[in-house]
């Protein structure tokens, strides 16, 4: 059993015993999508809710929750998943300087989440579970055995959901 | 993309940047605790944001980061940022309580406070003597202090300092005090925007 490792605007598949996790979710949003009856899942660490607003480092597609999402949809289809049986789970979309306030004014955290929702509703997937906003940094890890994703958060616990 | 054009020549001219800056916070850090503190030499980090968590010890301890922005002829934020153990033994010789614990309810907010002030006159002489140096002029936000992962906090900067980009330039600088058990670091994190403005100040065109 191998931990697989995404970073930041990536995405990957996974089957058991392989878990998948990525670190330091802030505003960025984690998302899992899997087929609960064929144990397929899928994570993408998305930073940014569209793809039309930045284009200027070339499009990376898991890096957007409007190309992340259906692509890694896709790619839980080519493996063989069954789409009635695939539902997502969704951590991070905090907004951790919130504090520091005034012109940030990009709200990119809560963004990401709403873009992310609708995204998935779009493309009928259900959303059974999230630990999203606040402030704090989350941690997540998803076990395609048991279909848990592990949710660390420094200042509020760890919790499975 | 801003970073292009950059040559070991730019990425020497922001180290000498971190050096006399990080050099100011650690006099005005070693005046307050009458201690020596030295300095490392200061890390330039341009890769990528994957990267540049990738390189992280411990990307998941937890630590307590004194956060600022400046806003003005250049843009960005600062970071001071304490390791747990760090912020504890620091503020056990502040308050000199010998079992000061900033995760003790008792002693939060106190300790905490405390870690802004201190954050606040390390990343004001920094940025002050910075100022001074390149002729740009800028404000500094009130600080306040997260605790969270060092990697959630660092990717954040990253991304304040460009939402388009998937680089990263952090100035880098770690704070030294007798007992390594003080240590602290200083991140600058001027947004991408601003390295422009900046090189232009030193005289060296990207």
């Amino acid at each position: 059993m191998s931990e697989k490792r995404i970073g930041i605007a990536e995405l990957d598949t996974v089957t058991p015993p392989d878990s998948i996790k990525t670190i330091g979710l802030g505003s960025c949003v984690g998302i899992v999508l899997y087929d609960h009856v064929k144990k397929i899942g899928g994570m993408a660490h998305i930073m940014l809710p569209e793809s039309n607003i930045h284009i200027s480092d070339g499009i990376k597609v898991a890096k957007f929750a409007d190309t992340a999402i259906p692509y890694l949809y896709k790619k839980l289809l080519a493996k063989g998943a069954t789409a009635k049986n695939i539902y997502a789970k969704i951590a991070g979309g905090a907004e951790m300087f919130t504090v520091l306030g005034q012109n940030t004014g990009l709200r990119v955290g809560p963004r990401n989440v709403e873009m992310t929702k609708k995204i998935l509703k779009d493309l009928n997937i259900p959303l059974v579970a999230e630990s999203v906003g606040g402030s704090c940094g989350r941690t997540i890890e998803f076990f395609p055995e048991s279909g848990v994703l592990k949710v660390r958060m420094v200042t509020k616990g760890d919790e499975e959901i | 993309m801003v970073f292009d054009h950059i040559t070991q020549f730019h990425l020497d001219a922001l180290k000498e940047i971190g050096n006399i800056g990080a050099g100011h916070a650690a006099t005005a850090l070693s005046e307050i605790l009458n201690k020596k503190i030295t300095i490392s030499i200061p890390n330039v980090r341009l890769e990528t944001i994957n990267q540049i968590i990738n390189e992280i010890e411990g990307p998941e301890s937890i630590v307590y980061s004194v956060c600022q922005y400046f806003s003005g002829d250049i843009n960005g934020c600062i970071f001071i940022v304490f390791h747990k153990l760090a912020a504890n033994h620091f503020l056990r010789s502040l308050f000199n309580i010998a079992d000061f614990d900033i995760s003790n309810p008792k002693y939060q907010s106190d300790g905490k406070s405390a870690l802004s002030e201190f954050g606040n006159i390390l990343s004001g002489n920094y940025l002050a003597s910075f100022s001074d140096m390149v002729g740009l002029r800028f404000s500094l936000s009130a600080p306040i202090v997260i605790m969270d992962m060092i990697s959630t906090i660092i990717t954040e900067g990253l991304l304040m300092a460009s939402v388009e980009s998937d680089h990263g330039l952090i100035i880098d600088t770690i704070l030294h005090g007798e007992k390594s058990q003080v240590d602290s670091e200083i991140l600058f994190l001027p947004t991408h925007k601003s390295f422009h403005t900046i090189f232009s100040a030193l005289g060296l065109n990207l």
